[in-house]
């Protein structure tokens, strides 16, 4: 499982990154949605992990491109916002789950493979 | 808050005192989201010490750091937090408006951020008391008038909000640099004529078609009562469209 995690916070997307290679998992982290689409753009990715709230291009709407060029592509959205109004939209746009921060480290992993074995897109 | 003066808008009121207690639960969880992980990368560390393995000193030091970084971000939230919450008390003095309008700004930092605007206070290092109006109807009407021109400001924009003190007491002015990203005025215009009113104030855009987006509050000293009026210089009230 290669993972993207995209969240504006550098210190707490580093951090994690690390925390998946330590357990064997392939991640990279960008901290907006345009570099986003730049890595994504490589290939490879499995699963996208995205922040809501980002300066600039939002993760919903990171979320909605990401559909529009790779609709496969699993994607859980993690936001320390917690709207049922955004989590509506997210899960409406595809998303496969909409996480609060903060979060253990296993129940992100958990939510990710359950993303990537159900296909990506949810309903 | 029985006794607390209020401005004239009780929902819109309460869509300040909301909309800042959610940005600030969405700050100190991004925070505690750092603390967090962080936290759990030095477990990782230590479990692979214990395991034999060789641990950078220098790594572990940085995601030390890490956690004093995130833990002093999550105190400040929780001070703004604690700030708010006894915006309410009921107290004799008059409000420093001076620490309102900062407060207030700090409040909007992340909102301002996700909008690519910059926010900057410029504030008189002497105190600035003498309002009619409590702390929470201060702090709301000032909110309102930082949404009203980020609404309006160009992404990218900087904002910048300045108290000062004429003989008719106190005036606030925040300013976009950037164009007018929206010219519509409505329903919120009418709110916060309402908040300003209840202070004895009145709030003006004083607008430059395509160079800037600005809205000028002021406020009467306390004591002048009904005496205050509207403003008068040049611009369109918000309630006059």
């Amino acid at each position: 499982m290669r993972i993207l995690v995209v969240d504006d916070e550098e210190e707490l997307v580093q951090t994690v990154l690390e925390r998946l290679e330590i357990r064997g998992l392939t991640a990279a982290g960008v901290t907006s949605g345009p570099a986003a689409l730049d890595v994504l753009s490589q290939g490879g990715f499995d699963v996208a992990l995205i922040d809501v709230k980002m300066p600039g291009m939002g993760g919903l709407d990171l979320l909605r491109e990401i559909r529009r060029r790779w609709p496969g592509m699993a994607v859980v959205l993690l936001t320390g916002h917690g709207s049922a109004q955004l989590a509506e939209e997210g899960l409406g746009l595809g998303a496969s789950a909409y996480l609060m921060k903060p979060i253990k480290l296993e129940d992100l992993i958990e939510a990710l493979r359950n993303a990537v074995q159900s296909g990506g897109v949810d309903g | 808050m029985a006794d607390e003066p209020h401005g004239g808008d009780a929902g819109e009121e309460l869509l300040f005192f909301g909309q800042a207690a959610a940005g600030l639960s969405h700050e100190l969880r991004n925070a505690l989201a750092t603390v967090q992980q962080a936290a759990g990368l030095l477990e990782d560390y230590l479990a692979a010490g214990r395991a034999g393995r060789a641990v950078d000193p220098d790594r572990f030091a940085a995601v030390v750091a890490r956690v004093g970084r995130a833990a002093n971000r999550g105190l400040d939230q929780a001070d703004l937090l604690h700030w708010l919450g006894h915006t309410v008390d009921r107290v004799d003095r008059a409000p420093e408006v001076g620490e309102v309008v900062r407060r207030v700004v700090a409040l909007r930092q992340h909102a301002a951020r996700v909008r690519r605007l910059t926010l900057e206070p410029r504030v008189p290092a002497r105190p600035v008391t003498a309002v009619a109006g409590g702390t929470f109807a201060l702090a709301a009407v000032v909110d309102r008038c930082l949404v009203r021109v980020m609404e309006r400001a160009a992404e990218g924009a900087t904002l910048t909000v300045t108290l000062d003190e004429d003989p008719g007491g106190v005036v606030l002015s925040v300013e976009s640099d950037g164009v007018t990203g929206s010219a519509e005025r409505g329903e919120d215009d009418d709110a916060l004529a309402a908040l300003a009113a209840g202070l004895g104030g009145g709030a003006t855009w004083d607008d430059a078609p395509g160079e800037r987006v600005r809205l000028v509050l002021r406020i009467p000293p306390a004591g002048a009562g009904d005496s205050a009026g509207p403003p008068t210089e040049p611009g369109t009230s918000p309630t006059e469209r």
